[in-house]
Order: structure tokens, then C-alpha cells, then sequence
């Protein structure tokens, strides 16, 4: 306990990556790191960068260090979403094997409860994949999630339906695949080009394919309520840098990603980008988010 | 492996294909390291080709004692990438060529000396080739003329390989203009591919009429006809790499995995795909006769090449030796597995997961399950358990119970 009138040393968005740690994509699938992670930094600085730079208080942390505490190091990913202006954040819980029964959004519930009350109860017997649910300074100050996102898997590939649960309604809002952008593009340009929300007579193809984030992992393409979305996931630090630049991050973000890109040399990165035509007829993205593990 | 060793001694120097120096700047040259390269390389040089730039006055300062030092080292082929007002002085050219340097290429862009000038954003720099090119030509080293094709120089590619020639030049590179992202300038001289191609093909046959080698940088292969067989895009390995890569361009091409010149052809530049898109109804891709794999995008340094996989360094502690054996490890929620080859070819993952006694099992340590999975070849099991015994041993002696695959430890 920190004595009357001492001040408190602040919390540094800086964490050193260790010899334990373990390198996991959005959907948590294990990669190999880039290069020798020894003296850089865990991807979860983005995280606290983005807290920092959103105005949450220390005390207000909590919350996300109670959520790690639940899941373990690693084992929560976590998406910094850029949307109206105003930064929050996603986190996503996988264990389609339900190989940890700590991690079931019923016992997270519980877990987090007094830090966080995560208000919807998802009964372990509904057969996810994951789930997320999303926090902005409003939420966190407020201790209360009043949604969950609950994902249902396809039968084959790797996709699947998402439903957002309340306590009082339940609704579909995102059918979404994923692909190996280079094998199966033709997969990937079948569906982006269906859409319902692009008019591709007055939109280039590149302005969604992003030449910059095309060498990935993989490529996931959305349908949501509003917009289309696609997600580029491992993708480099600068191909991240890249990103920040074009969608216009705070500037405190982009500062903090360019001044230490060495030190996430090691690390992938997934991004997402939700599209649509604007009236004008030019394709608009109201909302992007950059993801890592915490 | 790379065929060139790219050599930055500073960033006013035109890179090869670049139209001006960069305006990014690098990693700053240090003469030791270099010195210390040469001084290590051994009787099998690790690249055919040194490639220097420079313009500045690190090449001034170092660009001598680097040149000699590659040349002891029994590097041959060295080329000099330079603005052409460094060897217009005919002594001065003499004593660059003197020293080893055995290649000097340099910016033609323009049978106008003032479009070349502009291009190149450097007054006089086109007489300065000519008289530089002169100098080159009565030396006992190749002259290269390299031609970045823009928007403004299309319609005199072919008239720019005749100037070439005449210049007594015996390479000629036609390469792509390729801007990195922030230059609106520069985009604005991207060249259609429609536009660009039949004229790139007419100079091609000028220096083939005059006998002199030609290379084409960053042109899609499939446009090219037989003239495709010209495309090189090695790409070069960095002696100083750039902390960001974006310092380079960079090429895709939606057709990579299926197209049967993948592995030689880049695509289109980022800038080129963001200014007239993926131009997928132009490119024609050759439909593949082989598998098709994709590049490894682990950051690669020199020096660093064959070096054990990256990361978990506590879990490849727990194998001690026998870590430098297995090809990387893969860490999820529950278990390590380290993927090993036997001598004869049979691969397998040795399997690490938490000790539970109830699971069958080949073996525990303080915390763990030691077993193997997937295996893939002819070894039977009393050939495996011999080859993991010493390995389980290690493991066993090196578990003090401190390293847990749970994440909440």
C-alpha cells in the first residue's frame, strides 16, 4: 500500500515480452513468432497504449487485468476498434473444445462478477465456438456489459455465424468466412463482390482488397447489418503502422506504434475494416479495429 | 539465396529503380561491420554480386576502402550504383573502376536532357551521363544504364536504348516505376500497363538489334510474351536492413498461387494497384504445373539463416541439446508439440502436455505427459522410443516444475 502523499508510479503501457510467452492469432491459432521475441514487447502494449490514449484511469484497468486473471496470459484476444472518433475495445474468448471449463462464458461471468458484470447468461449447453463481447470507457466506468456476442461455427471451413445476446433478445448480426488469400482468392473476390451494401459499378476492388494488407495469414470476409467487412489477419508491424496511417488513428496511437515498431518486429497482427458505399457513391469505412492477445 | 548483397553507404544514391534517392533515411553505414563481412565471408562467397550506393559523403568517405575490402575478400562483381556527376572526371572513374569496382550503372530516364533532369530532380544530371557513360566506356568495367519507365518518358523508351547504345553502354534495365507511398508527385507519373508494355517491347528490340543485355524489373511476366524470359526480380538482401519494409515497394499479384511464373514474377506495384487497381482482366495468368507455396515472411537478417526457431525460449530450454533438433514449436491452450525428423526421414511431433496420471502415456516429468503424435514415415515405435529416450531424459532432468502450459500461472 502506497503511503498518504507518495505518488504512485504510472502504470507503463510497456510490457516485456517473456520466454513463456505464447503467439496467437485473432482466432487463436498458435504462429511462430517473426524473430527472436527476447528484449521486445508483448503485443498487449497495444492494448494499454489505446486505454491510455482513450483517457480510462488506471483504476478503471481493472476490468481488462481481471479478465486476463480469468483466462490466463495469452488466452484473451483483444481488438482495439476505431469507430465515430472514439476508441473501444472487443475481447474474444475461443475454446471450441471446451477443453477449459474456466473460460465458458458462464463461468467468466462469473468470475469477472464485482469488476465487471457481464449482464446476458450464455448457458454452457449452447454449443459456440467463442464469444466476445465489446467495452468502451462508458461500460467500463459503468462495470456493465449489457451484450454478448455469441459465434456459432459452419460445419466446414473456418467461419460462421455471430449472434449479439441481450438479456431480453437475441439477434443475428454477422455471417463471415475465412480464406487463404492466395489459394482461394477466387473464393474471396466471389464474395466480396456480392454485397448489398458496395455498389461495385462506382468502388474499385483494391480499395477492399488493400494492396498493403493483401500478404497475410488469411482474409475473412463479413456480411454485417450495416456494411461489409473484411479482416487481413497476420499481417506484419509495418503492415499494422500501415494501417493506423490510412485509418486515421489518433495520433497518440500511431506515435506509440511507429516509436517502437522494432519491438513488435516479432509479432502478426489482424485488422478489420467494415465498408460501404457512402451517398456519394465512394466507399466509405465507419469502423475498423487492429487486434493482439492479452 | 539472394544474388545480390545491397550495400547502402547512404540514401542520396538512386536505388536500383528508384528515380531519386530515398526520402526515408537508413540505417546509418559504419565501416567495421562491413570490414568485418569481408573479413568472414571465406572461399565461398555468400552472394555473386556486391552492389553499392551512394551519392553522398559516406560514399565519399568509405566507398574506397569498402570496394578494396570486397574485392580482397574475392568479390568480383561489384557494382557501383552513383549520380553520374561522381565519374565524370575521367581520373576519378579510372580510379573507382581501379579499385574493383567492375560494374557502374547509372539514371538514363530520357533522350531530353530536361525531362531527364526533372525526373531525376537533379539540373544537368543528363549530360552528366553522357560524359560519364564516355568515361565508363574506355575502362575495364561494364557500364548499366538503368531506365525507370514513367507516364512522361513511355514514348522515348525505345529511343533512350538507342542512346544507351550509342553510349557504349552494355546493360540496359528497364524497371517499373514503383513510388513509395507518400509522394503524390511521383504517383502521378504511374504508366498504364496498356500503354507501358508495347512500348517496353520496342526497346527491348532495340537492344537486342545492338547487342546489349537487357533486364526487366517489375513488369507482370505475362504481358511480355517472349520477352518475359528478360524479367529479374531477385530481390536484393539488405547488408544494413531497413527497420521498416516499407522503405522498399512492394509487389502482389491476386493470380500468385495460381499462375506458373509466380515464383519469378512480383505483380504490380502497391502504388501501381492503388492507382489503376488489381487489373485482373489484363494480367493472364499461366496456369500452374507445379505446387505452389507461399513465401516465408519471418524477418530475415544476415547472418541469421539455418538459426533454431524463434521464441518459447523456456520451452526449448526444457530440450536442452536436443532443441536445436526440432523445426520450431507450437504453443497452444494445452500442449506443446515440438515437430522432429528421425534420421530416416520419419517426422513426428514429440508432445508435451500437462501431467495427469489418469491419461495413457508414454512417459511423465514433474509437470508433464511426454508422448509423440502424427507420425509420417517407415520407423516403428522401438525405433522411435530409442530415438526420444535421451530426449525424455533431458526433459525429466531439466523439469523443475516451474514451466506450466497452464495460462493462469
Amino acid at each position: 500500500m502506497s503511503s498518504a502523499g507518495a505518488e504512485a508510479r504510472p502504470r507503463s503501457p510497456l510490457v516485456p515480452s517473456t520466454g513463456q510467452d505464447r503467439f496467437f492469432d485473432y482466432c487463436l491459432q498458435p504462429y511462430p513468432p517473426r524473430c527472436d521475441p527476447a528484449g521486445k514487447l508483448r503485443g498487449e502494449s497495444l492494448l494499454w497504449n489505446s486505454l491510455q490514449v482513450a483517457g480510462l484511469s488506471e483504476a478503471e484497468y481493472a476490468a481488462f487485468d481481471a479478465i486476463r486473471e480469468a483466462a490466463g496470459r495469452d488466452m484473451t484476444v483483444f481488438g482495439v476498434k476505431w469507430f465515430d472518433g472514439r476508441l473501444s475495445w472487443e475481447m474474444y474468448f475461443y475454446d471450441p473444445q471446451r477443453d477449459d471449463e474456466q473460460i465458458t462464458a458462464a463461468a467468466l461471468r462469473q468470475a469477472l462478477k464485482g469488476v465487471l458484470d457481464l449482464r446476458p447468461y450464455v448457458p454452457d449447453s449452447t454449443r459456440y465456438f467463442m464469444y466476445s463481447f465489446d467495452l468502451d470507457a462508458a461500460s467500463v466506468r459503468a462495470a456493465s456489459v449489457p451484450e454478448i456476442n455469441v459465434y456459432l461455427q459452419f460445419h466446414e471451413g473456418q467461419g460462421g455465424h455471430s449472434y449479439a445476446l441481450r438479456e431480453d433478445s437475441c439477434e443475428l448480426r454477422n455471417t463471415y468466412r475465412f480464406h487463404e488469400p492466395k489459394r482461394e482468392i477466387d473464393a474471396i473476390l466471389h464474395q466480396v463482390r456480392r454485397s448489398m451494401w458496395v455498389d461495385f459499378s462506382t468502388v474499385r476492388l483494391a480499395d477492399i482488397v488493400l494492396p498493403e494488407l493483401y500478404e497475410c495469414m488469411k482474409i475473412c470476409v463479413a456480411k454485417k447489418r450495416y456494411a461489409d467487412a473484411i479482416y487481413y489477419s497476420g499481417i506484419s508491424i509495418d503492415q499494422l503502422r500501415w494501417f493506423l496511417h490510412r485509418f486515421e488513428y489518433p495520433d497518440a496511437v500511431r506515435s506509440f506504434v511507429d516509436e517502437h515498431h522494432a519491438d513488435f518486429a516479432h509479432l502478426l497482427f489482424d485488422v478489420g475494416i467494415d465498408y460501404r458505399s457512402g451517398p456519394d457513391g465512394r466507399l466509405e469505412y465507419p469502423k475498423t479495429g487492429y487486434y493482439s492477445t492479452l | 539465396m539472394a544474388i545480390d548483397l545491397l550495400v547502402m553507404l547512404d540514401d542520396d544514391g538512386p536505388a536500383p529503380g528508384a528515380l531519386r534517392g530515398s526520402s526515408t533515411p537508413g540505417p546509418e553505414f559504419t565501416p567495421r561491420p562491413f570490414l568485418d563481412f569481408c573479413r568472414g565471408v571465406g572461399e565461398t562467397l555468400p552472394y555473386e554480386r556486391l552492389v553499392f550506393v551512394g551519392d553522398g559523403e559516406p560514399l565519399e568517405r568509405y566507398g574506397f576502402s569498402a570496394v578494396e575490402a570486397a574485392h580482397e575478400a574475392g568479390f568480383r562483381n561489384i557494382r557501383l550504383h552513383t549520380r553520374p556527376w561522381r565519374l565524370t572526371d575521367p581520373r576519378q572513374a579510372y580510379a573507382v573502376v581501379n579499385t574493383g569496382v567492375s560494374e557502374i550503372c547509372v539514371g538514363l530516364h530520357s533522350t531530353d536532357p530536361e525531362l531527364h533532369d526533372r525526373l531525376c530532380d537533379r539540373p544537368e544530371d543528363f549530360r552528366a551521363a553522357q560524359r560519364c557513360l564516355r568515361n565508363i566506356a574506355k575502362l575495364e568495367a561494364e557500364a548499366s544504364v538503368h531506365v525507370v519507365m514513367t507516364r512522361a518518358n513511355l514514348d522515348q523508351l525505345a529511343d533512350i536504348a538507342r542512346l544507351a547504345i550509342e553510349s557504349e553502354a552494355q546493360r540496359v534495365e528497364f524497371w517499373a516505376h514503383a513510388p513509395l507511398d507518400p509522394e503524390p508527385e511521383l504517383r502521378e507519373l504511374l504508366a498504364p500497363l496498356d500503354e507501358l508494355v508495347p512500348r517496353l517491347l520496342e526497346a527491348v528490340d532495340v537492344c537486342e538489334a545492338g547487342r546489349v543485355q537487357t533486364a526487366i524489373h517489375h513488369v507482370p511476366v505475362c504481358l511480355l510474351g517472349r520477352a518475359g524470359a528478360l524479367v529479374d526480380n531477385h530481390e536484393p538482401h539488405d547488408f544494413l536492413p531497413r527497420a521498416d519494409s516499407r522503405a522498399r515497394p512492394r509487389f502482389n499479384c491476386l493470380h500468385e498461387a495460381q499462375c506458373d511464373t509466380s515464383e519469378i514474377c512480383l505483380g504490380l506495384s502497391h502504388a501501381h494497384v492503388s492507382r489503376f487497381g488489381w487489373e485482373l482482366e489484363r494480367l493472364r495468368p499461366a496456369p500452374r504445373t507445379r505446387p505452389w507455396r507461399a513465401r516465408d515472411r519471418s524477418v530475415v537478417r544476415i547472418g541469421e539463416h539455418g538459426s533454431a526457431p524463434h521464441g518459447h525460449a523456456q520451452w526449448l530450454a526444457l530440450l536442452g541439446p536436443h532443441a536445436e533438433g526440432v523445426e520450431g514449436i507450437v504453443l497452444t491452450r494445452d500442449e506443446a508439440r515440438y515437430p522432429m525428423q528421425m534420421p530416416d526421414g520419419t517426422r513426428f511431433d514429440l508432445l508435451v502436455t500437462a501431467r495427469d496420471e489418469t491419461s495413457r502415456t508414454f512417459e511423465q516429468s514433474r509437470s508433464f505427459n511426454l508422448s509423440y503424435t502424427d507420425v509420417e514415415g517407415s520407423a516403428g515405435e522401438r525405433a522411435i522410443a530409442t530415438f526420444l529416450e535421451p530426449i525424455f531424459r533431458t526433459i525429466t532432468a531439466n523439469d523443475d516444475g516451474t514451466l506450466s502450459l497452464d495460462a493462469r500461472v
